[in-house]
């Protein structure tokens, strides 16, 4: 007779297949057209590039990370504009009407465009954009090992704290998030073992989704509902998916927080962003207040872009009675 | 041995005015396999919301040969060749000309629609789709009436110029 037997941990690691890597080189070879590419060829730090703005009868400015800008001896003409977006929406402007209404189009590699150009309304709402006069390709830098310094303040006596990461934009919450959900995804963290993760990614920012395919490493028990309202998917990732941890990014209306007390109640750990640099901001939030009172965030966690992005600046620890401050750097 | 002659005589022309008959019906399955296809690929499009090159991969698939690889190759050059979709739309009707027995009115009308497909947000798209199945629904009915109305004397044509032939040489 055949026994089966189950081990307790896996004997070795198993890794998951490569995601589909996208040189940033890539990119230009694809969208860009060939009076631009031999530019890049030449002049451009591509590795080194946070973002390549094109405007409309502009020259190309590459932004680096460091904060530099390059301005290239180019003028955009519209013929290589619409040629950009010709390659960008791959001649279907109808399969991209829900990007364009949000004004972005995440592209293999989880990178994002930004589109901005003349906005089409219907019944006061942006139906959709023509005329698109400027581009913004941000390129994403998925930072393994963010969250290092982070993993010790989420864990408690082996058990993992909702948590609630606050910081102004461009600070690296998202890249600090992406990172602490692979961590726990993949048990990286031995105090907190691994954990099945559901992943709501309104803005296909965490895992850069396209095609409903992660571009960027977020690990393999996460499950990832890609392009949802935050408020819905956190309840149809409890009721589908039994999730573990449930994870999002920037929260903020009503709803967002309905469905929060939600998943706390249903047993489920949240982790969740929102925009904010003190305690005092966060407490001015209207629909928070309640989440802050009831000590739902038992770690709230700030950032801050000085000296560095993604520098640790504060943590405040709950004790169920009170937030106190746990590490101040 | 002058039978054989003949008979082979007959045999020839009644074969070339079995071609020419059978070009007439050629034309009208083409046109409704046309039909079927832009059918599949309006599906694609207005209900699936499948990008262009995708869409072209999918109906190629799903409809026969001479289209088939055609359509796949449209796919092919929008993603891998990067050409502009004019250009794109441009090799399918010279190849889909050189291999089909469509006249040029029925690819007039699939060039027309290639302008500007899928520039257009959904109700657009939708509104060509509608003008195409009606124009190549009215290209049907006249590949029929013109096939009813040819292919008899093509083939009575090519048998009695061989009889005729026969006739004379005797």
């Amino acid at each position: 007779m055949t026994v089966i037997k189950f081990a307790d941990k896996p004997q070795q690691k198993i890794r998951p297949t490569k995601l589909p890597k996208c040189p940033l080189n890539q990119i230009v070879n694809d969208f860009f057209p060939l009076e631009f590419q031999s530019l890049f060829l030449t002049q451009v730090q591509l590795e080194e590039a946070a973002e390549i703005r094109i405007r409309l009868y502009r020259p190309l400015m590459i932004l680096y990370r460091s904060g530099k800008e390059q301005v290239l001896n180019v003028i955009c003409q519209r013929e290589q504009l619409n040629y950009i977006i010709e390659r960008l929406n791959q001649s279907s402007v109808y399969a991209w009407e829900e990007e364009y209404r949000r004004g972005y189009i995440t592209i293999t590699g989880g990178h994002r465009v930004g589109l901005s150009g003349k906005a089409l309304l219907e019944g006061g709402n942006i139906r959709t954009m023509k005329n698109i006069s400027s581009l913004n390709f941000r390129i994403a830098h998925q930072v393994l090992g963010a969250a290092d310094r982070i993993m010790p303040y989420l864990n408690e006596k082996h058990r993992l704290c909702n948590t609630l990461i606050a910081a102004p934009p461009g600070c690296g919450k998202t890249t600090l998030l992406r990172d602490i959900v692979r961590q726990l995804s993949d048990g990286l963290y031995a105090p907190l073992g691994s954990m099945t993760v559901g992943l709501v990614d309104e803005r296909s920012e965490i895992a850069g989704s396209v095609d409903g395919e992660a571009q960027l490493e977020v690990g393999i028990r996460t499950d990832i509902l890609d392009g949802c309202p935050k408020s819905e998917g956190m309840v149809m990732m409890i009721r589908s998916m039994s999730p573990q941890v449930i994870v999002t990014d920037e929260i903020g209306t009503k709803e967002d927080i309905n469905a929060i007390s939600m998943a706390l109640s249903a047993g489920v750990k949240v982790i969740a962003t929102i925009h904010g640099s003190c305690w005092r901001e966060l407490c001015n939030r209207p629909f928070l207040r309640p989440l802050l009172d009831s000590h739902s965030f038992e770690r709230i966690i700030f950032l801050t872009n000085k000296e560095r992005i993604g520098r640790l600046e504060l943590v405040m620890a709950s004790d169920g009675n009170d937030y106190t401050v746990m590490e101040k750097c | 041995m002058k039978i054989v002659g003949a008979v082979a005589i007959i045999v020839a022309f009644s074969a070339i005015g079995f071609l020419v008959a059978h070009h007439y019906t050629l034309r009208a399955q083409q046109l409704q396999m046309l039909q079927s296809a832009f059918g599949l690929l309006e599906t694609e499009i207005c209900y699936g919301l499948t990008p262009l090159p995708k869409a072209f991969d999918r109906i190629g698939k799903r409809t026969a040969e001479p289209l088939s690889s055609l359509l796949i190759n449209v796919g092919e050059d929008l993603l891998f060749h990067r050409l502009t979709l004019t250009e794109a739309w441009r090799h399918f009707l010279q190849s889909l000309g050189r291999v089909s027995a469509l006249k040029k009115n029925d690819l007039d009308c699939l060039w027309y629609f290639g302008q500007g497909l899928g520039e257009g947000d959904l109700a657009e798209e939708k509104k060509k789709f509608r003008l195409l199945s009606q124009q190549l629904q009215e290209q049907y009915q006249e590949a029929i009436q013109e096939r009813d109305k040819n292919q008899r004397i093509w083939q009575y044509l090519g048998i009695t110029l061989g009889i005729a032939a026969v006739l004379i040489l005797i």
